[in-house]
């Protein structure tokens, strides 16, 4: 066996001996293996958020759909698909650790942009069959993002903008909580904390907060 | 293979723009650019540029913001029925200090102390021996009346352009009126979203997003054009944030322009516009007595960017004015 070949195989010796986590701040309900989820709030702008998660054996794989939802604008959205494991587990204790390329698109007065990063985010915390409360604690780097600048900024700012593609454009950071209480298949989540650049200046607004619920299936 | 792929993500990477080099998304400053108008004091280098017959009588522009600049007030150079006011007079334009195309500073060397002296040698500098008139825009304005409150004897007179609230309990005030801030506008869910995009951790992506937000409907009650845009060079994040900071005490607007303004005798010219419903002709009505001497001139159908908007009725007045006080 080469190296990957055993990494891989570690990887799926745990997914079995291991219980299941969930994305959710919960256990999902014995039995359910995938869940879709809803979250509205407010997360650099009023998003509404979509996810679909399919739980392998420790970890699970995940799709998210972001857009924000103050006015309709399908130019304004945000895509990531990652993978969630669980890096530790004692008891109903855990530290979950999750990785995704995410890629974010805007179209502005100024610009329009193609932003390609990735996102990582650990969640020490208690989760249970009936509730949970976990840290979040997030980063999200934008890698490489193409910018087209718009005919008013270079009207009335500056001519000379350069459209092309930029080396991180921005990063965030992100600490919060986010707790949950299972209903059965459903499970009810509220998150909220802070946010800053990765250099720690402050963005507007500095917080976010959630309110979501998911079924599991 | 792997590696391959690797060495191409990191040329590729290589190869792209950086958003924090000055030229690329906001243009450069003076210090960087020897191309643009400049001039150098107290530890800075300011883009400034004069109009007119260096030895004729000086006015001094102030740009609005805090952390706008002066491209915005070339207008005021048109001719009013063939009368400019660079014909008989000098105009200073220049950027403030941390603004437009000048030279950037951390937020700690953005004072008022600093913007005094910025202003004092500018001038010393074009006219040592007579008192200027500081024409003042907005923050310009009330600018302008901090500097005339401490050297009155530098100036022979002054037009303010709707300035801001002079104090902070004026502001404290009106602020509720002075800004919309929509949770569900779409220019503003566009601006924070796009700081998930751009971070402003320097001063070109700091400087880039108030662009951003510059476009946006902040102060619908000013009635700004939205088809005849002012523009602008660069807008000067940092420097707007410290000179609003340096106005709070615990968190509340303590500022107070107006301390010795009774000791300024001279003849003040403050101009309104017609259509601004938060800092228009009621509101600088409250802030003329501050004053001794201070009379009003309205632009009819215009919103707060009149200077921009309605140039000959904006200098037509203050041609009027600087006759009227022998300048």
């Amino acid at each position: 066996m080469n190296r990957q070949t055993s990494f891989a195989s570690l990887l799926a010796a745990l997914a079995i001996a291991v219980p299941a986590t969930a994305q959710e701040a919960t256990n999902l309900p014995e039995g359910a293996r995938q869940s879709v989820s809803v979250e509205l709030g407010l997360q650099s702008a009023l998003v509404t958020r979509a996810s679909y998660s399919r739980h392998i054996g420790s970890g699970l794989v995940y799709g998210r759909f972001t857009l924000p939802s103050a006015s309709l604008d399908l130019r304004d959205f945000a895509f990531e698909a990652g993978g969630q494991i669980t890096a530790l587990e004692s008891g109903s204790w855990k530290l979950q650790a999750s990785f995704a390329p995410v890629v974010r698109l805007t179209d502005n007065d100024l610009f329009s942009a193609t932003a390609l990063g990735v996102r990582g985010a650990l969640m020490p915390g208690y989760q249970s069959d009936r509730w949970g409360l976990m840290l979040e604690l997030g980063y999200e780097k934008m890698i490489a993002t193409h910018l087209n600048h718009s005919a008013l900024y270079r009207n009335v700012g500056y001519s000379g903008a350069k459209d092309g593609w930029y080396s991180s454009t921005g990063g965030t950071l992100q600490a919060g909580l986010r707790g949950g209480y299972r209903l059965g298949r459903a499970e009810l989540t509220l998150a909220a904390g802070v946010l800053t650049t990765e250099r720690l200046n402050p963005v507007q607004p500095p917080f976010y907060g959630t309110l979501g619920s998911s079924y599991a299936f | 293979m792997p590696k391959l792929l690797l060495a191409v993500v990191l040329l590729s990477l290589a190869a792209c723009l950086d958003p924090a080099e000055d030229g690329n998304l906001v243009p450069r400053t003076a210090d960087e650019d020897p191309s643009i108008p400049q001039l150098s004091f107290n530890g800075s280098t300011f883009h400034v540029e004069t109009f007119g017959d260096p030895t004729a009588p000086v006015i001094v522009l102030l740009h609005g913001g805090p952390g706008g600049d002066y491209r915005a007030m070339l207008r005021l150079r048109n001719p009013v029925n063939g009368a400019r006011l660079e014909d008989r007079h000098l105009l200073v334009y220049w950027d403030q200090r941390g603004t437009g195309l000048s030279e950037r500073h951390p937020e700690n060397e953005i004072t008022y102390d600093a913007y005094d002296r910025d202003l004092t040698f500018l001038i010393d500098q074009f006219s040592p021996r007579r008192p200027v008139v500081l024409l003042g825009h907005s923050w310009g304005g009330m600018y302008a009346s901090r500097y005339i409150s401490m050297h009155p004897e530098k100036v022979a007179g002054a037009v303010l352009m709707e300035p801001g609230p002079l104090t902070g309990a004026l502001f404290s005030e009106i602020k509720s009126e002075m800004f919309d801030l929509d949770p569900v506008s779409e220019w503003l869910n566009d601006y924070v979203w796009a700081q998930s995009i751009v971070s402003p951790d320097d001063h070109a992506r700091a400087d880039y997003l108030r662009g951003l937000g510059g476009f946006g409907d902040l102060q619908p009650g000013y009635h700004t054009s939205k088809t005849d845009r002012e523009p602008f060079w660069r807008h000067g994040a940092v420097a707007a944030a410290a000179i609003v900071a340096e106005g709070m005490v615990d968190g509340q607007p303590a500022w107070n322009f107006t301390t010795g303004l009774d000791r300024f005798t001279k003849p003040v010219l403050f101009q309104a516009s017609e259509l601004n419903t938060v800092i228009g002709i009621d509101f600088q009505k409250r802030q003329m007595p501050f004053y001794g001497n201070a009379r009003l001139e309205v632009i009819a159908g215009a919103g707060h960017d009149f200077p921009w908007t309605k140039p000959a009725e904006t200098v037509a007045p203050v041609l009027s004015y600087l006759d009227s006080i022998g300048f």
